[in-house]
């Protein structure tokens, strides 16, 4: 196993080098000038040799391999360099944020799994029956609604005294307080939990009239063991499968649950780093999180291997 | 079991409800912002979203009240204008005694007064040019020396002079009448300055009413009353709290529920509904701020053409733009290019929306219903260009016969499109901090400065002779000739007028914004009395 995870490990420093490359190409392929974004029409008061010192100080007066290699060898260094425009160390930027939309994207995951394994499990368990249909049309219904619209209603009807009751706040972080991050993650876990939910139930009823199923009944065992040990355990590869699939998607509609709820998250640095082109932030957050992306896909393969025994990496 | 559960459940909601008795006991000011400041270094760039944070964290020499548009003293308790031999403007400032720099938590320093050499060493850093991105040093040109100084042409700037711990003298390279305002820089603790190195860009220590606790970006920013501010009854509140919201209607929710003291940013289309549900905490006031839109003087079919600049002119319906259609968010600019509350305001050349006589001038140009125009490429921020000023231009232009092509653009490209020559015409405002016309002319029309690039020598020469001309009424004078001419030229399309418009609880006294903006408001002066 150890040898497997180095392997994987090793395996991620190419692709993060050309993730981190298609990132720089892009980036610079991109209309606009760091300095015109940054600075709008003050750009047009400054005399050319201030605009020259300007240019040379955040180096983007330099030819593409220049900048390239530079950004890259400090990136190789671990240092991602300073903001163009907070101008402090573009580690401290991440390095405040990116714990605040992990433990997002991990109340997220957790709804998702506590509401959407127990339904399909009940809807698999009671096919066809009304309590089947409804959960499943909920399932549905929670697929469909884009994440601001859920954000938007979970406000009204969950924090207002007058368009609903008032049981959390509206937003904000509350200083890691768990009350405050009950909502957005239940906004954020809400499509996960549906589709979660509509992937157990499909699980379960595959697995369902397999014969080792029928043999644990016939060994005499309880209906619970039967459901926990064997039934929902061999039925849990697919989900493990879709929450690590899932997870860019989360991290996605992280982004936007952090604008509705003021969440202090990487969503909201990127967005106001891109439009103001500040090369080093964007370079940064995007590769971190790439790289937070592969770290999640180790683990979901690493997980694959505690579920089912006959998984073995070596 | 059961009843664990509900004891736990019991201590929870008690927890919370606790919280929230403490934080709407104390007396703090909540206080919505949409945008963290970029950081919290006094020396770089100023915007709306930084001097919202640091007016209260540092002072200057001197103050402006936005309120009345007077001087008030800061940390020079007086100041004298008096000539040198080679008949230069000279202010002499007295210092105030026993002003002291802010001793934070955080950045513990030793308590100390503030004395000219420190005065002498923020006005050499401002211009030292060492700060990166700095507009700053633009607005000091005018002291004796600065510009070699900043070009690193002299070691030492000429006109800045430590005469005494309590006295400091600025001698000018020509008189500037708003020195007393623009020359005017934050006051920073050299110590915290040293000792900070990067983290100066987000602590500042100053000697204003608040000092800085802490920030966290996107969260929220905290500052505390100052215990040794100078003015020992002032500020009237222990803190303020200032809370991102990047959502309108999240702050909305959360002032409808009482988690905030104000409201300043509405969200769209619902101007009218909120005053209708807040009718006692809503104000408004006349504002400082231009929405226009520009032509691209320097090159190109419109910088050709004055007669067409005048029939796009005479084409945009402004009344029910903004007073019917975005439901009297702004007030139409039916005056000139100066806010209607400056000098100078009422121009004798103006444009109505008039489509016929837009017609005649179009045909008068050589283009009857737009035969021969080429089509017409508007720049658009993307931020705006739901405005329905917008679609109302488009299809009075459309109706006279011109092809009109919008190019709607996010932030990182439309600076760069609009600075570029890409442009034929684009949305742009320009925000005034001051009640002078200085504050517009110089910024948008003087030397070609503004993204239009109109160069009018015979303005240019108007806008400078203001400049320096002492007396009110022929200063007036002069800036109403520029008003006049430049009207006559039509660079730029005047749009709007802004209001400022917020939401306060009845329970805040003392809050009173000038017409630059809710920012302006001085907090020191705002109480909570429930």
């Amino acid at each position: 196993m150890t040898k497997y995870i180095a392997r994987r490990v090793l395996q991620m420093i190419p692709t993060l080098l050309i993730i981190f490359t298609v990132i720089f190409v892009l980036r610079y392929l991109m209309p606009g000038d760091p300095l015109k974004a940054t600075l709008g029409e003050e750009y047009n008061r400054l005399d050319p040799a201030t605009i020259a010192r300007l240019e040379e100080e955040l180096g983007i007066n330099r030819p593409f391999l220049v900048q390239y290699f530079d950004h890259l060898g400090r990136m190789l260094r671990l240092d991602l360099g300073r903001s163009f425009i907070e101008r402090q160390p573009v580690i401290d930027i991440i390095g405040y944020r990116l714990p605040r939309t992990l433990q997002l994207m991990l109340g997220g995951i957790a709804v998702g799994l506590l509401i959407g394994i127990p339904a399909g499990v009940i809807s698999a368990l009671r096919q066809y029956s009304w309590l089947d249909h409804t959960l499943m049309v909920i399932a549905l219904i929670g697929l469909s609604m884009p994440v601001f619209w859920q954000g938007l209603m979970a406000q009204l009807l969950l924090t207002q005294s007058t368009t609903g009751i008032k049981i959390f706040p509206v937003a904000g972080f509350g200083d890691g307080d768990p009350w405050y991050m009950v909502l957005p993650s239940l906004v954020l876990g809400t499509n996960l939990s549906a589709v979660v939910a509509r992937i157990t139930r499909t699980s379960m009823l595959e697995v369902k009239g397999q014969d080792y199923l029928k043999t644990a009944r016939a060994k005499g065992l309880t209906n619970r063991v039967v459901l926990f040990r064997h039934h929902m355990r061999n039925a849990m590869l697919p989900i493990v499968t879709i929450v690590g699939l899932q997870f860019g998607g989360i991290m996605g509609g992280a982004l936007v649950t952090e604008t509705i709820f003021n969440w202090p998250g990487l969503g909201r640095v990127i967005v106001t780093a891109i439009q103001r082109l500040d090369t080093p932030v964007i370079l940064g957050v995007l590769t971190m999180g790439a790289l937070t992306f592969m770290v999640a896909n180790l683990i979901t393969d690493l997980i694959y291997a505690l579920i089912d025994p006959r998984i073995r990496y070596n | 079991m059961r009843n664990t559960f509900i004891k736990l459940w019991v201590l929870l909601v008690a927890a919370v409800l606790s919280t929230n008795v403490m934080a709407q006991s104390a007396n703090v000011l909540r206080y919505p912002i949409n945008i963290d400041p970029e950081h919290l270094n006094p020396f770089t760039a100023d915007t709306i979203a930084i001097s919202r944070i640091l007016s209260n964290v540092y002072e200057g020499l001197l103050g402006y009240d936005p309120r009345t548009g007077d001087i008030v003293p800061q940390l020079a308790e007086s100041y004298t204008i008096t000539e040198d031999e080679a008949g230069r403007q000279v202010y002499t400032f007295n210092l105030r005694r026993g002003v002291l720099f802010h001793n934070l938590a955080s950045v513990p320093l030793e308590k100390r007064e503030v004395t000219a050499e420190d005065i002498l060493w923020n006005y050499m850093t401002a211009l030292s040019g060492d700060e990166g991105i700095s507009v700053q040093a633009g607005t000091l040109d005018a002291i004796l020396g600065a510009a070699a100084y900043t070009a690193g042409e002299a070691d030492t700037v000429e006109g800045l002079e430590v005469v005494d711990d309590y006295t400091f003298k600025i001698t000018l390279e020509q008189p500037d009448r708003l020195f007393a305002i623009n020359g005017m820089i934050a006051i920073a603790s050299p110590e915290a300055y040293e000792r900070l190195g990067d983290a100066f860009n987000s602590t500042p220590v100053g000697t204003g009413p608040f000092q800085f606790v802490e920030w966290l970006r996107e969260d929220r920013l905290v500052l505390e009353r100052n215990p040794d501010y100078y003015e020992a009854s002032l500020p009237l509140v222990d803190g303020i709290r200032f809370i991102n919201y990047a959502d309108p209607n999240t702050a909305l929710l959360d002032y409808r529920e009482g988690n905030l003291d104000f409201l300043f940013a509405f969200p769209s289309g619902q101007l009218n509904a909120i005053k209708a549900e807040f009718p006692n905490d809503f104000n408004e006031k006349p504002g400082l701020h231009l929405r226009y839109w520009g032509f691209n003087m320097n090159n190109g079919f419109f910088a050709e053409n004055p007669l067409v600049r005048q029939a796009f002119a005479h084409a945009l319906d402004t009344v029910t733009a903004w007073d019917i259609l975005a439901e009297g968010a702004r007030f139409p600019a039916t005056l000139g290019i100066l806010p209607p509350s400056m000098p100078a305001s009422n121009p004798s050349v103006t444009y109505s929306f008039d489509l016929a006589r837009a017609a005649e001038l179009l045909a008068e140009a050589g283009f009857p219903n737009g035969e021969g125009m080429p089509e017409v490429k508007i720049s658009l921020l993307a931020a705006i260009a739901s405005e329905p000023q917008v679609v109302l231009w488009q299809q009075a232009l459309e109706s006279l016969g011109v092809k009109v092509v919008f190019d709607v653009q996010d932030g990182s490209t439309y600076w760069n499109s609009i600075v570029q020559d890409d442009a034929m015409i684009f949305i742009n405002g320009w925000a005034a901090g001051l009640v002078d016309p200085s504050d517009v002319f110089d910024f948008l029309i003087l030397e070609g400065r503004g993204s239009m690039r109109y160069n009018n020598p015979a303005v240019n020469e108007l806008l400078r002779a203001a400049r320096v001309e002492m007396d009110e009424a022929a200063r007036e004078a002069l800036y109403q000739q520029a008003h006049d001419l430049v009207m006559a030229d039509v660079p730029m399309i005047p749009s709007a007028y802004s209001k400022v418009l917020w939401l306060q609880k009845p329970y805040i006294e003392g809050f009173e914004p000038g017409g630059g903006g809710t920012h302006t408001a001085r907090l020191k002066f705002v109480s909570i009395n429930r």
